[in-house]
């Protein structure tokens, strides 16, 4: 029971809808800022994210393709830029100066898919599944000793070997270099059936000797 | 509906219906209601100022990591390139990835790291505009020494040159993160050539330089403001263990390894 004789003007009862109109605007814009900043934050991750995958991918296509090469036991391959049957292997200064920035299609025109055995075209094993494209690599012969300059018996040779990985889209791509050097047993001794794997004698040197992100 | 009918009952019949208090309040129920009001207020502003504090602790804690977390890239960066030469058969004897410049407790906030390789790039990250026969930026030599500046910043002092006699500073102490009160590094040795680091020395305790695989840096961040309680704290620093000023300013370690991708066989 009330006994105020308190009248309330009833033109006033618009206020009240307007008073919560403003501060439901002002919660809402408040609330829009804070999500958008939220979206930016996850879009910032998720590129951090992509271009880790990215590398991660290029990383494992690089080692594949270290691997394959320093595994070879037969003679050493000769180089080819065209119509190649197996390897494609490039000589200095005949691929582009930039691969870096290359698209897909030209790496499968001068590359091999990383797990494919590029002399067999079999697959041997599945590198970074979780890509949007297949990792790549490509391998330029930069420079070889015959075994009349080592004096050694073998040919030492020096490749530079790329790859490229992406990450699940097409916005994280990830290009790495790494110089990779070996000895081959001569032609002779791979025609008369002998095989050695790398490296060809104690004095010779295999592996990586140079690393660095192109992209 | 009754109160309706009172209240207009009571507006014709003024002395009939019994009087009603329509008098303020009372003095005591004011001061009660002050008190109330007082302890109220007292409890909200207190909650908005540990809010603030908190925030601003966050926050300083998120900036710590984020320093952190920018110094390693940059030194992630510079270290797994190092050493990198375009053409290693000219150079049989091996190209250093650690200068003479890496140098332990160097200055008095730590350990300086030197590192070179041979770039396309210059300091910047620009390229080259020298070029070679084929029309690509030709390779020079870049040399970049961090260490911890009197400021109190992680600083990178960086050269490029066509060569060793010809270098040119293009970056000279440059600050790159603020409140770093000290840096430490160890390197990653292979003390019997089968390609697996064996353990940790200091700059130039090695036995040749070819043999280091890695390297790991630890860091001591600071926030540029205190908090808290002003009391002196240990933090160890690989191999260094430091004792901080009682100044109340909130402090990490932030570390790294990273390995010297050139040297991974």
């Amino acid at each position: 029971m009330s006994f105020f004789p308190v009248r309330f003007p009833t033109d006033q009862g618009g206020m009240v809808l307007l008073f919560c109109l403003l501060f439901l605007t002002a919660l809402t814009l408040l609330g829009l800022s804070a999500s958008a900043a939220t979206v930016i934050q996850n879009q910032l991750t998720a590129n951090l994210q992509e271009k880790e995958r990215a590398r991660q991918s290029a990383s494992a296509a690089l080692s594949w393709a270290e691997d394959w090469l320093l595994e070879r036991e037969e003679s050493a391959p000769e180089t080819c830029s065209e119509h190649c049957e197996g390897l494609i292997l490039h000589a200095p200064g005949t691929l582009s100066a930039y691969p870096q920035f290359e698209d897909l299609s030209w790496w499968m025109e001068h590359g091999h898919e990383a797990g494919i055995d590029p002399l067999t075209g079999t697959r041997t094993a599945t590198v970074s599944a979780g890509s949007i494209n297949p990792p790549m690599w490509a391998i330029v012969k930069l420079h070889e000793v015959p075994p009349t300059e080592s004096g050694a018996g073998y040919l030492q040779t020096w490749y530079r070997i790329l790859a490229r990985g992406s990450g699940r889209t097409e916005a994280g791509v990830s290009v790495i270099e790494s110089i990779v050097t070996r000895s081959w047993i001569s032609i002779e001794d791979a025609d008369a059936g002998t095989t050695a794997t790398c490296p060809a004698s104690e004095a010779s040197a295999c592996g990586r000797v140079s690393w660095r992100e192109l992209r | 509906m009754a109160s309706h009918g009172n209240t207009g009952l009571r507006w014709r019949y003024p002395d009939v219906l019994p009087a009603i208090r329509l008098r303020g309040f009372s003095l005591v129920e004011v001061m009660i209601g002050m008190f109330l009001s007082t302890l109220l207020i007292s409890g909200i502003v207190s909650l908005i100022g540990s809010s603030l504090s908190a925030y601003r602790l966050q926050l300083s804690q998120g900036q710590l990591q984020e320093s952190g977390r920018y110094a390693r890239d940059v030194l992630v960066s510079h270290i797994t390139p190092a050493g990198y030469q375009p053409r290693p058969w000219q150079d049989p004897a091996g190209f250093a990835a650690l200068t003479g410049e890496s140098v332990n407790n160097a200055v008095a906030r730590g350990d300086q790291l030197g590192l070179q390789r041979w770039s396309q790039r210059n300091c910047y990250g620009n390229e080259n505009p020298v070029t070679d026969g084929e029309g690509r930026p030709e390779f020079y030599l870049l040399q970049a020494r961090f260490f911890v500046n009197a400021d109190n910043n992680l600083a990178i002092n960086c050269r490029y040159g066509p060569d060793a006699t010809g270098l040119l500073t293009q970056i000279n102490s440059f600050g790159l993160v603020e409140n770093v009160e000290s840096m430490q590094v160890l390197y990653a040795e292979d003390r019997n050539g089968d390609e697996i680091a064996d353990g940790w020395v200091q700059a130039q305790a090695w036995n040749q330089e070819a043999d280091i695989r890695a390297v790991k840096v630890a860091l001591l961040l600071a926030t540029p403001d205190a908090f808290g309680r002003p009391v002196s704290e240990h933090f160890t620093l690989l191999d260094e263990t430091m004792i901080t000023a009682a100044d109340g300013h909130l402090r990490e370690v932030s570390s790294l390894t990273a390995a010297i991708r050139g040297r991974l066989k």
